[in-house]
């Protein structure tokens, strides 16, 4: 592990001669979280190789041009949720005359069938749980309980107010315990 | 169940083994394919490139073996030349030019021409008769 700061990492970035290098550094360093918010709103390992893949694409090519207005972490983190959502709605288009519900079930299948999902019977229910929510209560709820993300950091991400926020994490965990209390009767 | 604190740092997902040892290598990997489409062309035809090499490379090998095993009368280049040298011999007798020169009328000499030019050289009537 290299234990470079971003602004060393970028400093290298600029010389042509130490690229790819720097680009290897920084891969290395955010590969995991970049990963992990992926897999959380994806679900399956496959299609969140292929999300994290084109993530660090986008971020290759867009590096050439960052400047240091936004923290290049949470850079990163927004262009790999877009990448993400917009994998999972092009994953909806394609099967097109299915509702939403339908398309959740099949994620969840899919979730039951992927060798690299570990889960048992009551962490599927809050995956379960969680498809339910819209959206951004989905994000929040995610990056807040499985990411321990800080509301400052999140707000940066998601561009919403940490007022916002908050509300929406609140909102998700009420929804969530009382789908588990439901079906768990 | 209900409490969600109770299953708070439970992880449920996994990835496979050495996943995130190779990954920045792969990554690398797809942007110098997606940087530079001529390679990813050139990755494409790739075996079709192979294929056609070695078909040249088979033509040339054996080009160069029969070549060297063929004994010299026997070679098409040398066959070949002897065959446009008697067309040449051919064609310098056959040549409408030339036959049109030795038919010109204005070259043909009249019965009184030949008399005249037999009688002024005195020619014996003997050895014309034995060179007929």
């Amino acid at each position: 592990m290299n234990n470079k700061s971003d602004e060393e990492i970028l400093e290298l970035f600029r010389d042509k001669h130490t690229q790819s290098q720097a680009f290897s550094f920084l891969v290395k360093k955010y590969q995991k979280r970049l990963y992990w918010q992926i897999r959380k709103i994806v679900l399956l390992h496959d299609d969140s190789d292929d999300v994290l893949q084109n993530t660090f694409v986008k971020i290759w090519k867009g590096l050439q041009n960052f400047r240091s207005d936004s923290q290049l972490f949470t850079w990163m983190f927004r262009i790999a949720t877009n990448e993400a959502l917009t994998y999972l709605k092009d994953k909806q288009k394609k099967h097109l005359g299915y509702a939403n519900s339908e398309v959740e079930d099949m994620l969840l299948s899919n979730l039951e069938a992927d060798p690299y999902f570990d889960g048992n019977k009551a962490q599927l229910e809050l995956q379960k749980a969680i498809l339910q929510l819209p959206e951004k209560q989905r994000l929040v709820f995610n990056m807040k309980y499985f990411d321990h993300l800080k509301y400052d950091e999140m707000s940066e991400i998601l561009e919403t107010s940490v007022g916002a926020l908050k509300a929406s994490y609140h909102h998700a965990v009420k929804k969530i315990e009382s789908f588990l209390k439901l079906n768990e009767a | 169940m209900n409490n969600l604190s109770n299953m708070k740092n439970d992880q449920p997902f996994k990835v496979p083994e050495d996943y995130f040892e190779n990954l920045s290598d792969r990554v690398q990997e797809r942007i110098t394919t997606e940087e530079n489409p001529n390679k990813r062309l050139l990755q494409v035809l790739k075996p079709y490139l192979w294929m056609a090499a070695s078909i040249i490379s088979i033509v040339f090998i054996a080009k160069i073996i029969l070549t060297n095993s063929v004994p010299s009368e026997y070679k098409i280049q040398q066959l070949s030349q002897t065959e446009n040298t008697s067309i040449d011999t051919q064609s310098t007798t056959t040549n409408p030019d030339e036959l049109n020169w030795f038919s010109d009328e204005s070259m043909e000499a009249t019965s009184d021409e030949i008399i005249e030019y037999l009688s002024d050289f005195d020619i014996e009537t003997e050895s014309l008769l034995a060179n007929l």
